[in-house]
């Protein structure tokens, strides 16, 4: 492959990157960054036999290869799956069809799936502890950047924080930099990923009671009458991490939720 | 020609050994074993024992009458018949008892591993390539104009082009690791020339911290044009030009690929002579020779630098003339310190405890014991008299001053009182004090003089003219309390401007402890406003970046190991404070092991030390804590490391490097040779435990302990950990034995001088508190399990504790943020090193399946401590072992009480064996084990036939190696060794195929066969442990997943920095004019103190109490008198039960009336009222029916400072 002007090639830890030297414009980039049509590979054990190179170059006779990201264990071998996407996301369900083929072709058995882009975390703060959601909230904002957060109090004092990330690697890094530091959250935390069959995408509701919180996090009102709050969009500082898109916190019944779906 | 042999040559080598020094000697195969026979005779006619030995072929061992190491008589093991039975059972499932013979085959004995075979982690270094050009924006041309440096950089280069070896020595403000790589880059950019640069540090963080920096110069993120390449991040791509790494790390890469590919190597501090930097030195020389464009650059910090030229036998140094003028600091020693705070009249809070009455004196056995040694003492005042007591302070850790239960007399004035001069002499050079005052108030001085006995006064004159310095004598004892003083000094007078103040301290552990002592000063509001920065090896990167994002205009405080030696950091410092010692880890080959030592620095050490101060800044001061004498004794340089450490990993390192030198003949070639008698002991014991085998070659084990980030013995513990499946509890054991110990048992001198009256007291809690915790399992690496999950269960229901309780719950939360630290960095070497896979039978999960069992921890411990055994003999009621002439029970260990002769202690012991933790002659920590276990997991794992021997009555010996020797029923000997072969096949089975991941998967048999005799052996212990008589084990719970508070010091720091408040509170600032609030010159803090009830524990009032009730009872009334000059504080007040809970500050933030909780504990009122009455205050009432009230400020003040110094031991209810 062309590491010299068309591709580049990274090595970050347990992840080696293969990414496109070409500058994209932005809606673009953003699409792709979001997960569009992001495949994901799945290879058969022994892994070590499994070539990040190869593959690229492979896949990359498809048409222009936006990144792929290849999970290695410590001694860059394969650890069983990576994850491809393309420039052109159309290119999802040709890939599908043409590739394992290709592979096959060269003796490599990898089965090609849509990625599942998992992108949502659910954290679970418990009762008892007199860490109010909006304390969760400013917490985690000191801790990594998401992009929206949704809260549902599913037992009195029970909370369930559902973070959504721009992508599935953003919410891996931030899963294992909550699990770290999981004990800010309080004794009971705990945290998890949120399958894609338990998606909760369709209740971004605002209720009736819910007040505005302005970007200090204060409501306007007091916040005593209700324990709900919606927040506008944090307007961002300059020098600030926060990336946050319109942040939402509802605060119902799950089981009402589930209603819903 | 025999007969050569039996008459001439084996008397005359026996001659020579009983003439000899040696009190025991092996003579090996030379002899054939016909004439062992005769051997043994010549040796008993000369009155010598003999023992027949079998270590690689069997050999003699001759020892003289006193020898020590003899065992007369093997030591016996059987076992039950259930344990039988269970064996049988276990062995029938593995298939393994119908082979009668012993298996031999060829991997059952320790293999030669191929080098090659193990694998470097990581991607192999990017290809080479010329920089892209790029367009440099003013930033980066300013930045690089700001290196003191950049006048001379064409000569720099110039050189480079001339030589291939450039030595560049400078001080720490050139910040040589961050320009050097930025030039020769720039140059090659420049030029078109292929780059690959190399950095070397000394520690990971510092390699991280030099690579942001070089990534911020690029204005890019780390892992574009500079990378980082460390055991656990690495962060590289194709673009990477600069790669920062360790020296460890990069050997370690090397043992595949040879400098390809590689332009510069630039190797900081190499004057530090970090023994990994010492290796790669002569690497480097050797890849010299084969790669002829290869340039290294050395930098380093002193005056001549020929050494390395010479070393390398080619390049030039370059020593700048001064960059920038500098204006020499002011350096005080010792003297000089104390007169200063004396003429300064410093008032230290604390009073409260100062008259703490001393009635914690006669209560226990050892103050009884220890008057009985004194009254004796005073009655014969004779040489013999003395012993007793001149031994307890030696080898009992009882103070030199102790103090006479009911007379008060301490040995100095008793010594006064028998005119004995010679006495007197040696009390004084212990350190005792002549100015303690016994009940008549007269002390040493007043006696002597009383009894008018010049030689005596003369004595005791040149003492006190000499000075008060006890403490500081020694570099093992630091003086907090004098460190504390200077901070009395520098942050309260106004003839000590305010500025940044650097204190360099020899451990974690006195960090934390100081970091502890500063903050419950300052708290009181006695010290004017810091922040507290920590650096340390063993820290996150964020240590770093909170220091140097710090607020420009908060004072800092920085607590610093050596470290901030190799750090450069954007911080001027107005004063440093230099402890001058450091804790070096010294192999010492007379007793076989290494120890930790307490040493004063060499005087280039201090040079650099004192560098550290802003350059530029005119009235810097540097302190250095030892005395003018001392500092004229030092050397000038530093000796390097290479020469003092145990080798153990060195060695094999060098043997990864170059598999077909022998070690020694390597080592003798770096730049630093260590002594041969090191790198032979260190090649014996990597023998010893089949690191290598017996032609010096790697085996897999010592593949595999490459990668493993500590000691090779620790290292093989962990090995038997995850083999026996209980590799939490072996971490746990093995990352407190590299850290500190919490619950060490303190010398005087370790004691504030506020409490070292208590010493006695404080010890003896302390020795409680671990017997407490070995709960009778004669055990203190039990200890370090159960402190550990004590301190786990403790932070499981909490946030991380943001208020103070006392100081050694402060220490414990900081040692035990370094353990987890440490413990994580070991699991993540263990994955990497691919003995804890992801996936099949070798997870975590599967590997802690008997975690919560200790008889097999015990039995892990076993195996990894060989060959630290010892064995109890009964009739010399002495412990003996394969190395030390004499083992001492050290007082910390649980096996003996204080002043406990051994053999009382030894009626005790359940087993004679003992595996343990050496300093010196000193068993610092044991743990008594079954012989079982010893039979089982002790000596090579390959047992021969010639280990073997018939003994009478159907019992066979085994000589288990060189020393240890059992002998057992034959049935029993069968059993264990065939389940030894069981164990061992799996155990070499993993070490060589553990790599190869789908060998292992849920299905394989390897593990299943493992799992069925670790399930057997544990029952077996558990079964022997009870039968030989110990206790029931108290559960150990074994935690999945580790909550832990990462950085508990880090966050701690920052909620009590002023820099923090100036944020809360920006919109008060705005308001206010800033000169004002800053203006802290006059360090006049008014404090107010009011008290309120609760019905509550603390937690739940803190918990419960809202903004709007703190604001009804409170802020109306303290609201008001607020003010940056007068704190409030709101102390809390339990009614019906009488007693103080907490204290806290109050204060508006963000108009928002809030409570900070500084200190939390238990006082009861009646110590208040006591306390009013001793310092003469009057009487507060607190029972008024308000909820709130306002308090005297003296009581308040009272009761803070009650708060601030309270002692863990002391106090304890």
């Amino acid at each position: 492959m062309d590491f010299q002007t068309k591709y580049s090639k990274r090595h970050l830890n347990g992840t080696i990157y293969i990414a496109t030297r070409r500058v994209l414009e932005e809606k673009l980039r953003s699409e792709l960054e979001s997960g569009a049509g992001e495949l994901y590979l799945r290879f058969k054990a022994p892994f070590a036999a499994y070539d990040i190179e190869k593959i690229a170059q492979l896949a990359g006779e498809l048409g222009e290869i936006y990144v792929i990201r290849f999970k290695v264990d410590f001694r860059n071998e394969s650890r069983g799956y990576a994850f491809l996407q393309y420039i052109d996301a159309s290119l999802q369900a040709k890939a599908m069809e043409v590739l394992k083929q290709r592979f096959r072709d060269i003796s490599l058995d990898i089965n090609i799936l849509p990625s599942r882009n998992l992108r949502e975390l659910v954290m679970i703060t418990s009762a008892g502890t007199c860490l109010t959601p909006l304390k969760v909230y400013q917490q985690m904002l000191k801790l990594c950047s998401f992009n929206s957060v949704r809260v549902y109090e599913y037992r009195p004092n029970t909370y369930m924080h559902v973070f959504s990330y721009v992508n599935n690697e953003a919410a891996t890094l931030a899963i294992r930099h909550i699990r770290t530091n999981i004990l800010l959250f309080g004794s009971a935390a705990h945290v998890s990923w949120l399958r894609t069959n338990q998606t909760l995408d369709h209740d971004d509701f605002v209720t009736e009671c819910c007040q505005q919180l302005d970007s200090q996090m204060k409501p306007e009102s007091n916040a005593e009458s209700c324990s709900c709050f919606t927040f506008s969009r944090p307007q961002v500082e300059e020098g600030q991490q926060f990336q946050g898109n319109a942040t939402t916190c509802g605060i119902m019944q799950l089981n009402e939720c589930k209603e819903e779906l | 020609m025999n007969e050569i042999i039996q008459d001439k040559f084996i008397p005359q080598q026996l001659l020579y050994f009983v003439a000899g020094r040696r009190c025991c000697q092996e003579f090996p195969c030379t002899f054939r074993s016909t004439e062992h026979d005769i051997f043994q005779q010549y040796a008993r006619s000369l009155g010598l024992l003999t023992q027949r030995m079998f270590s690689n072929g069997e050999m003699i061992k001759v020892f003289k009458r006193t020898c020590r190491h003899y065992l007369e008589e093997p030591k016996i093991m059987t076992f039950s018949p259930a344990t039988a039975i269970n064996i049988l059972t276990m062995l029938g499932r593995t298939t393994n008892l119908g082979k009668d013979e012993l298996r031999l085959s060829s991997d059952f004995i320790p293999q030669r591993a191929c080098v090659a075979e193990i694998m470097v982690p990581h991607l192999p270094f990017p290809t080479i390539k010329p920089p892209t050009q790029r367009i440099k924006d003013d930033t980066q041309r300013n930045l690089l104009k700001q290196f003191p440096g950049y006048s001379f950089m064409d000569t720099v280069m110039q050189m480079l082009y001339k030589q291939r070896v450039v030595v560049f020595s400078a001080d720490l403000s050139w910040d040589k690791s961050v320009y050097m790589p930025l030039l020769i880059f720039e140059d090659c950019e420049a030029k078109k020339t292929n780059a690959k640069i190399i950095c070397i540090e000394k520690e990971n963080v510092l390699a991280l911290h030099n690579s942001k920096r070089l990534a911020h110069y690029f204005a890019e993120d780390l892992g574009e044009t500079v990378g980082i390449q460390l055991p656990h991040s690495s962060n590289i791509s194709s673009e990477t030009h600069i790669i920062c790494s360790t020296a460890q790390y990069v050997l370690r890469s090397l043992t595949k690929q040879k400098c390809l590919n590689i332009s510069h190597f630039i190797v900081n501090d190499v004057d530090l002579h970090d023994p990994y930097i010492d290796v790669l030195l002569s690497e480097l020389r050797i890849a010299l020779t084969q790669h002829q464009n290869l340039r290294v650059v050395l930098l380093c910090q002193m005056a001549d630098a020929r050494k390395f030229t010479e070393f390398f036998e080619e390049g030039t140094e370059f020593i700048p003339k001064e960059g920038a003028p500098k204006t020499a600091p002011s350096i005080s020693y010792l003297g000089d310190i104390h007169s200063r705070i004396s003429v300064a009249g410093i008032h230290k809070g604390q009073d409260i405890y100062k008259e703490t009455p001393e009635v914690y004196r006669t209560k226990t056995p050892r103050n009884e014991q220890m008057d009985k040694c004194l009254e004796a003492y005073e009655e014969f005042g004779s040489d013999l008299s003395i012993r007793p007591f001149l031994y307890a302070v030696n080898y009992d850790l009882v103070p030199v001053n102790y103090r006479h239960s009911t007379t008060g007399k301490t040995a100095v004035i008793i010594a006064a009182q028998h005119n004995n001069p010679s006495h007197l002499r040696v009390l004084l050079y212990m350190g005792a004090d002549p100015y303690v005052a016994d009940e008549q108030l007269q002390n040493a001085i007043t006696v002597a003089a009383s009894m008018e006995k010049n030689e005596c006064i003369d004595i005791l004159n040149s003492f006190s003219l000499r000075g008060n310095a006890i403490k500081s004598a020694k570099p093992e004892f630091v003086d907090y309390d004098l460190i504390i003083d200077l901070f009395y000094l520098l942050r309260t007078k106004p003839e000590y401007p305010s500025g940044n103040i650097l204190v360099i301290l020899p451990t974690y552990y006195h960090i934390v402890k100081l970091n502890y002592m500063l903050l419950s000063h300052y708290m009181c509001g006695k010290l004017q406003e810091f922040s507290i920065f920590l650096l340390h090896e063993n820290m996150g990167v964020e240590y770093i970046d909170e220091l140097v994002n710090a607020r420009q205009d908060t004072d800092k405080v920085v607590l610093a190991t050596d470290i901030v030696e190799s750090l450069p950091l954007q911080v001027s410092f107005k004063y440093v404070i230099d402890t001058a010692c450091k804790q070096y880890f010294v192999y010492n080959c007379s007793n076989y092991c290494a120890e930790h030592r307490y040493e004063w620095v060499a005087k280039d050490c201090l040079l650099r030390r004192e560098s550290l101060l802003d350059g530029a800044a005119s009235d810097t001061q540097c302190f250095r804590l030892l005395s003018k004498t001392t500092f004229n004794m030092l050397t000038e340089s530093s000796p390097a490391q290479l020469q003092r450490i145990q080798l153990d990993k060195i060695c094999l390192t060098v043997k990864a490097l170059s598999p077909h030198k022998i070690i020694s003949e390597y080592l003798g070639q770096t730049i630093s040779p260590p002594p041969v008698i090191n790198v032979h002991h260190a090649v014996q014991l990597l023998k010893k435990i089949e690191a290598l085998n017996e032609v010096e070659e790697l085996t897999w084990l010592g593949c595999r302990l490459l990668d493993i980030p500590v000691p090779c013995q620790l290292g093989r513990m962990l090995i038997y950990g995850i083999l026996l499946q209980c590799i939490d509890p072996v971490l746990t054991i093995v990352t407190s034995l590299s850290t500190a110990d919490p619950l060490s048992i303190p010398f005087t001198e370790d004691i504030d001088s506020l409490w070292d009256r208590f010493t006695i007291y404080i010890q003896n809690l302390i020795k409680n508190e671990r017997g407490r915790l070995a709960d009778n399992q004669f055990s203190d690496h039990f200890i370090f399990l159960r402190l550990f999950q004590d301190w786990q269960n403790s932070q499981k229901s909490k946030m991380p504790i943001l208020y103070f309780t006392n100081e050694y719950d402060f220490i414990l939360n900081g040692l035990m943020e370094q353990l987890s630290f440490i413990r994580s960095n070991i699991v993540s070497s263990l994955r990497a090193a691919n003995l804890i896979h992801f996936r099949g039978t070798m997870t975590m999960k599967n590997l802690n399946v008997l975690s919560g069992n200790w008889h097999v921890v015990k039995a892990a411990l076993t195996g990894g401590m060989y060959p630290n055994i010892c064995v109890l003999d009964v009739n010399k009621s002495c412990l003996k072992s394969a190395y030390s002439e004499r083992m001492h029970l050290h007082p910390n260990t649980v096996l003996r009480d204080f002043l406990e002769p051994f053999s009382s202690s030894a009626l005790n012991f359940r087993s004679p064996w003992v595996v343990c933790t050496k300093q010196r002659n000193y068993i610092l920590y044991a743990t008594m084990v079954l012989p079982m276990a010893v039979a089982m997991f002790a000596g090579p794992s390959r047992i021969r036939n010639s280990q073997i021997s018939p003994s009478q009555n159907d019992n066979v010996n085994i000589y288990i190696d060189e020393w240890l020797w059992m002998v057992m029923p034959k049935t029993v000997a069968e059993l264990v060794i065939k389940t030894r072969q069981c164990f061992y096949d799996g155990y070499h089975e993993f070490l060589k195929h553990c790599s190869d991941q789908d060998k292992w998967n849920a299905d394989s048999l390897l593990m299943v066969n493992q799992g069925l005799i670790n399930e057997t052996l544990a029952k077996v212990f558990e079964n022997e442990d009870l039968a030989v008589g110990f206790s029931k084990t108290p559960n150990i719970h074994y935690h999945p997943i580790v909550k832990l508070p990462t950085t508990y010091l880090l966050t701690v720091n920052r909620h009590f920095s002023w820099n923090q408040e100036i944020e809360d509170s920006k919109d008060i600032l705005v308001k206010r004019p800033l000169s004002s609030y800053f203006d802290v010159h006059s360090h006049f803090i008014e404090r107010q103190f009011f008290v309120l009830h609760t019905k509550e524990t603390c937690e739940d009032f803190y918990k419960s109490s809202s903004t709007p009730f703190i604001e009804s009872v409170l802020g109306k009334f303290a609201r008001p008198i607020e003010s940056p000059n007068r704190h409030i504080f709101v102390i809390l007040y339990k009614k019906n039960e009488d007693e103080m809970l907490s204290i806290s500050r109050a204060k508006t933030i963000n108009g928002v009336f809030t409570l900070k909780e500084y200190f939390r504990n238990v006082i009861p009122v009646y110590e208040i009222i006591e306390a009013c009455r001793s310092i003469s205050v009057s009487m507060p009432n607190f029972d008024g029916r308000l909820i709130c009230s306002l308090i005297d400020k003296r009581v308040g003040n009272l009761i803070m400072d009650l708060f601030a110094f309270r002692h863990h031991w002391i106090h304890k209810r």
